[in-house]
């Protein structure tokens, strides 16, 4: 209906990154990126009913989150958004060696590729940070989940380029002095933490991404 | 008319195994997000992102997946969805995958805080680009259910009045508008869906 009006230039000149899940764009959201009002991670994993696989770490679909009723796995259906609220200690085993805790809600989405053995998306969104929104690092006991550790980033009024150094000081703090990592409530030692990115792993914190 | 309940899982398929109930096809909060879902087969018209910049509307017919982010202001119409142009004050993400013979497709909308307040439908000549006419809306006050209320309040409105769609400038009339849920279209509605 628009034809008489229709922008006829190609749309990698007009629009840019028009599309987050082009080859060439996928790149750019290899960790997290903001474009708008949002922060965008994208994946390619095989992603089916078995779970999510990562090329680099492996089987990693466990999506735990810790809410009143204490620690709960919390399933992540293929084809299935799903929505972690803002305030949710969550963490994915084998992924990273700690638990988030962000004031904005995240929203989770993984597409199965076009076949079974072709490599599907795994998305993450969540909102950008206002002035006095931040995201946590922390740690709780394996055993009785007493909170053990937490480190804050403030993302909002920093800005989320300063996420990734956050991480990696608060599981270094963590790492550092075993009783950090100990409970004063049961005596029970946590596992070493270990970051988001498995190149920033001491061979310590590799040994730890193994266990949970 | 009841308050559908925010839900925290959203199946994009069209028949999702063991679930007790599918929310495909309706929109549903999710956490701070609004979602909706829905799919078109090869036969179908399929349903295409369309931008208004400057220079005119810029066409984001895609085939297989696509992520495409709408950010809030931009004014997009997504054909056979929704008979208006809209602006929103919150960014929208468009998504679309095959799954089998259909085309699924999934609006996100949302995510920040303190915005999803407001949001403009548009009409514009299709000759010649020309402005026809507005309606905002007090989303924020509104909610979802008085969103789609009122857009589909402001499709009748256009439709309603010839001289509304009459453009000033080229003399062409615009054909009449649908509503977001083809469940609510007129006949005549229904027929200009698949129009345009």
């Amino acid at each position: 209906m628009f034809a008489n009006i229709i922008v006829k230039e190609s749309l990698d000149k007009v629009a840019g990154d028009w599309d987050f899940l082009q080859e060439k764009v996928i790149p750019h959201f290899s960790t997290f990126k903001a474009v708008g009002q949002n922060i965008y991670g994208i994946r390619r994993r095989y992603v089916g009913e078995a779970g999510i696989i990562d090329p680099q770490k492996g089987a990693m679909s466990r999506h735990f989150e810790i809410g009143p009723q204490g620690m709960l796995e919390v399933l992540k259906r293929p084809l299935e958004i799903s929505v972690t609220t803002s305030g949710t200690p969550h963490r994915v085993s084998h992924n990273f060696g700690y638990w988030h805790i962000n004031d904005m809600d995240e929203l989770y989405l993984r597409l199965p590729g076009e076949t079974p053995d072709a490599l599907g998306y795994s998305l993450i969104i969540m909102g950008y940070p206002d002035e006095n929104e931040c995201d946590r690092f922390a740690w709780y006991c394996e055993r009785c989940l007493t909170l053990l550790f937490e480190r804050v980033c403030e993302t909002g009024r920093l800005g989320f380029e300063v996420f990734w150094k956050s991480e990696r000081q608060a599981v270094t703090d963590y790492n550092q002095n075993v009783r950090n990592r100990t409970c004063p409530e049961c005596d029970f030692t946590n596992p070493l933490g270990y970051c988001w990115a498995v190149s920033k792993d001491t061979p310590e914190e590799r040994t730890a991404r193994g266990c949970w | 008319m009841s308050r559908p309940e925010p839900i925290l899982h959203y199946a994009l398929e069209l028949f999702p195994q063991g679930a007790a109930q599918t929310h495909f096809g309706e929109w549903r909060e999710a956490g701070v997000y609004w979602v909706w879902s829905g799919a078109t087969l090869a036969t179908d018209l399929p349903c295409i992102v369309l931008e208004k910049v400057e220079k005119g509307v810029i066409d984001f017919t895609a085939h297989g997946y696509l992520m495409h982010p709408i950010l809030s202001g931009k004014i997009h119409h997504i054909s056979h969805l929704f008979g208006y142009w809209h602006a929103s004050d919150a960014d929208r993400i468009w998504l679309q995958f095959p799954r089998g013979e259909a085309s699924v497709y999934s609006l996100i909308w949302g995510g920040k805080s303190g915005v999803h307040k407001q949001d403009r439908l548009l009409w514009f000549c299709p000759k010649c680009g020309n402005r026809l006419a507005e309606r905002v809306l007090d989303t924020g006050r509104l909610g979802m259910e008085g969103f789609i209320a009122e857009q589909l309040d402001a499709v009748r409105q256009f439709n309603s009045d010839v001289e509304r769609r009459k453009c000033r400038s080229c003399g062409f009339v615009h054909p009449e508008a649908y509503g977001f849920y083809p469940r609510h279209d007129s006949a005549v509605e229904k027929a200009h869906r698949e129009r345009w």
